[in-house]
């Protein structure tokens, strides 16, 4: 059924279909196969930063170190795209030395050096191994570390041995990724505990485990559906929730770094890097209060209230932040806002404009509206093509000017007149005025939904959903329909599904 | 500028020595590498960005290959036209394969590649580029040189970014090797270490990282054959990224030249940026941190710094516009110029490094690319490239080739031919008729 939702769609500028895609699975053939690949996951620049702070209690930002990810629909974690260059390499040596040369670690250590050094070290080896590999190390694992202790003692002491083995730690893979291997035997096989709380634990928090998440995997419990259950339930209660949901909610949108955004001094002198962040900080609120503290739905996500600058409004859609990245420097732009909600929102992908179409903006015209300069877009069947998709729709936007401020003209006697048009949009085709009206009709609208949870999943998966994967999203859309669209138990369902907690059988 | 040399531990490399224009004589006989000079070695630099040019403004009409002036786009080079090779008439013929894919994704994957892009289905039911299709030219030549240097390629950026479709530079399917933005973050990576005064800490510092490295080398090489084989690969590229980094742990070698930069990392407009990075990318060459050097522009829009500029809803819309007006067409022939400049203090900085009878200018090739041949039509067809710089004697400046619609993975393998690889294409070979010739 989605399928066909997606597909049926924008025959005038649907995106290339460049080879033959995925094969549709047919409706009613649903059984969990559970996942056809499981690539490795590496650590995010966020997940790194997240994992050292929750390993070390340090907040020395030592992520700054690396390079951002390559992203891929959005989203920073695909792993097609894993590739430590040497620089990269580089940035987690001095990141790991950065880590050593601001722990305490005479309060870090677990036991006391003058007690016996040897105990001392193999004891640290063990337990901040363990913490940092997610799960027990093996002997050869724990005999490469001790002998790196041997040989750092050697040099310059003890304390240089243990820091030595905390920076081989942080730079070793067993800790930069996620290695899977699984249980059993089987084309399919369940995940180990440790395995499973590791894919919980940054699925929910963008972090390692907690102490409470490794004793569970470590008594063999979190196999067990309801212990699995009980722990998502218990993490997604933690702050680190919070900021982890916020950080997918803005890679969805792709908002990206606002504070960048370049605006035209002149127009908008109050425009600077710190409203920038202010209107971030305002958006991550929003998101994290609508999702946890009120309702935690979809719909609530379009629809819950907030404030800016001293005035009520409603919904991701009127967030300061991505009015202001959907606009241009001096201007709004009804393009790029129809295009935003097109693509982000209904997951519907537009082809760029040909690229020897000139697709300079209009001059600036204080007695006309956008609406009026935009027409060609939609009278000359040249642009219509595509812009009949986007602009009617950023056109309902127009209330909101380039820093996302309430306007009720466009200039000095020309009204804002937001209403607007969605076509080609299946059950959402038909007008609609302004953005709370948007709103409310995306907040309804079962399209809406499953373009949300296909998201979801290249967030929790860190890859494109295939053929395999048909079911388990069918699963996720039909669960997530049931509940009204609860975000937080969409992120339970995907916890649940079989692509979650199996993986292919590895054959080296 | 500090004044650096490196007390001489055993590690310790020489510049220069016997042998051709490398000074490694136990390499000498390696492709590529040796060629006869004054014994310093060749490095390749790209210079890369986007939006294309203005194509009637780089050159005069009616010049010739030996005697011509360069158009208003390119007039801030003319003090340095006697070291550059001005090249006009190469498509980026491969861009074909992915018409009409979007322009800026597709000739950005196809510049320095020469190669369709790399497909994978979506979630959506089509298809994406995820990928480049193969290396690009900086990484091939970086593969060829590996283990040379500390850093087989240093790759320095503005504001490139992370998307996949902006990045430049791959060392193949699936492997972008995305630049530094930051030129704080990079200064850090490559001169910090040298800033320490003491020999002994030096010294401890290399033995430390070694040992820390080869423990990390022994989890790679115990996890890596459990693994299957698509993560044993990506597992076993960033091996070779640490092999490489173990050699910058050891230290380059330092030659007379070599000082540690100071770049003003306090000014970060782009232009700021900009200098930082050249005047550090200038210095990894002086020092023989690397060979090969990649410096890429992205995302720009906005010229805050040249405001007289009237792009009233940013660069890329006016670039699409074209020069419709005598007022646009000067805004974009001096927004295109700023790039130039840039090229110019590329060269200014390389020719203000001595080296024996010459300067690092006379040891370099630099390849000038852009993603697009006219900017307007954000096209890629009858581009015009730049190479610049002496490459140890092979490359002779000051002449103008023009080309009837060659293809740019037949220049690159004509670059390779002329420093000394015997490649007879580079990229997709239903492209290649055969390298350049002439160019060298």
């Amino acid at each position: 059924m989605r399928w066909a939702l997606l597909t049926v769609v924008l025959l005038a500028c649907g995106k290339a279909d460049k080879d033959a895609a995925a094969t549709p699975a047919a409706p009613g053939e649903c059984d969990a196969t559970g996942p056809e690949t499981a690539p490795i996951r590496k650590l995010t620049q966020t997940e790194y930063g997240n994992t050292v702070r929750d390993l070390t209690g340090l907040d020395i930002e030592a992520e700054s170190r690396l390079l951002k990810d390559p992203e891929a629909h959005g989203f920073d974690n695909n792993s097609a795209l894993i590739s430590v260059s040497q620089l990269q390499a580089d940035g987690y040596m001095r990141a790991s030395e950065d880590v050593t040369e601001a722990l305490d670690l005479s309060a870090f250590l677990p036991c006391d050096p003058a007690a016996g050094e040897d105990a001392c070290a193999e004891q640290f080896i063990g337990e901040f191994g363990a913490k940092a590999f997610r799960r027990p190390l093996d002997d050869t694992e724990r005999g490469i570390f001790v002998d790196l202790f041997d040989v750092g003692r050697g040099l310059e002491g003890f304390d240089t041995g243990v820091a030595m083995v905390i920076q081989a730690i942080l730079q070793s893979p067993q800790f930069l990724y996620r290695p899977e291997f699984g249980a059993g035997s089987g084309a399919l096989v369940p995940l180990t505990d440790h395995e499973l709380a590791t894919r919980l634990s940054y699925l929910l928090w963008e972090s390692t485990p907690d102490q409470a998440l490794i004793d569970a995997a470590a008594a063999g419990a979190l196999t067990d559906p309801a212990a699995l259950a009980e722990h998502t339930e218990r993490m997604l209660a933690d702050p680190k929730a919070r900021a982890a949901l916020s950080h997918f909610v803005n890679q969805w949108t792709g908002v990206g770094e606002v504070h960048k955004a370049v605006k035209d001094g002149t127009a908008y002198p109050e425009w600077d890097e710190a409203l920038g962040h202010e209107m971030q900080a305002t958006s991550d609120d929003f998101v994290q209060s609508a999702v946890f503290d009120g309702e935690g739905t979809l719909a609530a996500l379009f629809t819950s209230t907030y404030t800016w600058e001293g005035e009520e409004r409603a919904g991701l859609l009127t967030q300061p932040s991505l009015m202001t990245a959907l606009s241009h420097s001096n201007q709004t732009s009804v393009v790029l806002r129809g295009k935003f909600v097109r693509e982000r929102v209904m997951c519907h992908e537009l082809q760029a404009p040909p690229d020897d179409l000139d697709i300079s903006l209009p001059p600036l015209d204080s007695s006309l509206s956008t609406r009026e300069r935009f027409a060609r877009h939609m009278q000359d069947p040249v642009c219509a093509g595509c812009h009949a998709l986007t602009d009617p729709i950023g056109l309902g936007f127009e209330h909101y000017g380039p820093l996302g401020e309430w306007r009720e003209e466009e200039s000095p006697g020309v009204p804002v007149d937001a209403s607007g048009l969605i076509v080609s949009g299946g059950e959402l085709d038909g007008n609609f005025y302004g953005v709370d009206e948007l709103s409310s009709l995306l907040a309804t609208s079962q399209q809406i939904e499953q373009c949300f949870v296909l998201n979801a999943f290249r967030n929790a998966f860190g890859r494109e959903p295939g053929p395999a994967d048909q079911c388990s999203l069918d699963t996720l859309e039909d669960g997530f329909a049931t509940s009204g669209g609860d975000i937080q138990s969409l992120l339970a369902e995907i916890a649940a599904t079989e692509t979650f907690r199996t993986r292919p059988q590895v054959t080296p | 500028m500090a004044k650096h040399h490196r007390s001489g531990p055993s590690r310790r490399r020489f510049l220069r020595g016997a042998g051709a224009c490398i000074g490694l004589p136990w390499l000498a006989s390696l492709p590529g590498v040796a060629r006869a000079a004054d014994g310093f070695p060749l490095r390749f630099v790209v210079f890369t960005h986007g939006q294309g040019t203005i194509t009637d403004a780089m050159v005069q009409p009616g010049g010739t290959e030996s005697s011509f002036d360069f158009g208003e786009v390119l007039a801030s080079l003319t003090p340095r036209q006697s070291d550059i090779v001005l090249i006009e008439g190469i498509d980026d013929a491969t861009n074909l394969l992915d018409t009409p894919y979007n322009g800026h994704t597709r000739c950005r994957l196809h510049s320095l590649t020469a190669q369709g892009m790399h497909w994978e289905s979506d979630g959506g039911g089509g298809a994406t580029p995820t990928s480049a299709g193969g290396p690009s030219i900086d990484q091939l030549i970086a593969s060829r040189w590996a283990g040379l240097t500390p850093y087989d390629s240093l790759e320095f950026g503005i504001s490139v970014g992370t998307l996949t479709g902006n990045t430049y530079t791959w060392k193949g399917v699936g492997q972008p090797v995305p630049p530094e933005d930051n030129p704080s973050a990079m200064f850090d990576r490559l001169f910090l270490d040298l800033a320490t005064a003491d020999p002994a800490e030096i010294e401890a510092r290399i033995a430390r990282r070694q040992s820390v490295l080869d423990a990390v080398k022994s989890q790679f090489d115990y996890l890596m054959p459990k693994l299957g084989g698509e993560d044993r690969l990506k597992l076993a590229n960033h091996l070779e990224s640490i092999r490489g980094l173990e050699q910058a742990v050891a230290g380059g070698v330092l030659g007379d030249a070599c000082q540690i930069p100071t770049p003003n990392l306090a000014d970060t407009s782009v232009p700021g940026d900009t200098r930082a990075h050249i005047d550090m990318l200038t210095m990894s060459l002086a020092c023989d941190m690397t060979r090969v050097a990649t410096l890429a522009f992205g995302g720009i829009n906005e010229f805050p710094w040249l405001p007289d500029l009237d792009f009233p809803t940013g660069w890329h819309d006016s670039v699409h516009a074209g020069p419709v007006t005598p007022d646009l067409r000067a805004d974009l022939i001096t927004s295109y110029g700023w790039f130039a400049e840039q090229f110019k203090y590329l060269l200014d900085s390389l020719a203000a490094v001595p080296e024996g009878d010459g300067t690092l200018l006379d040891h370099t090739l630099i390849l000038y690319s852009n993603v697009f041949s006219t900017g307007a039509s954000h096209d890629h067809v009858g581009k015009y490239y730049l190479l610049a710089g002496g490459a140890c004697g092979a490359l002779e400046g000051g002449r103008y080739l023009s080309f009837d619609h060659k293809s740019h993975g037949d220049l690159y393998s004509a670059i390779l031919n002329g420093i000394g690889f015997n490649d007879t294409c580079f990229g997709d070979p239903a492209f290649c008729v055969g390298p350049l010739t002439g160019i060298f």
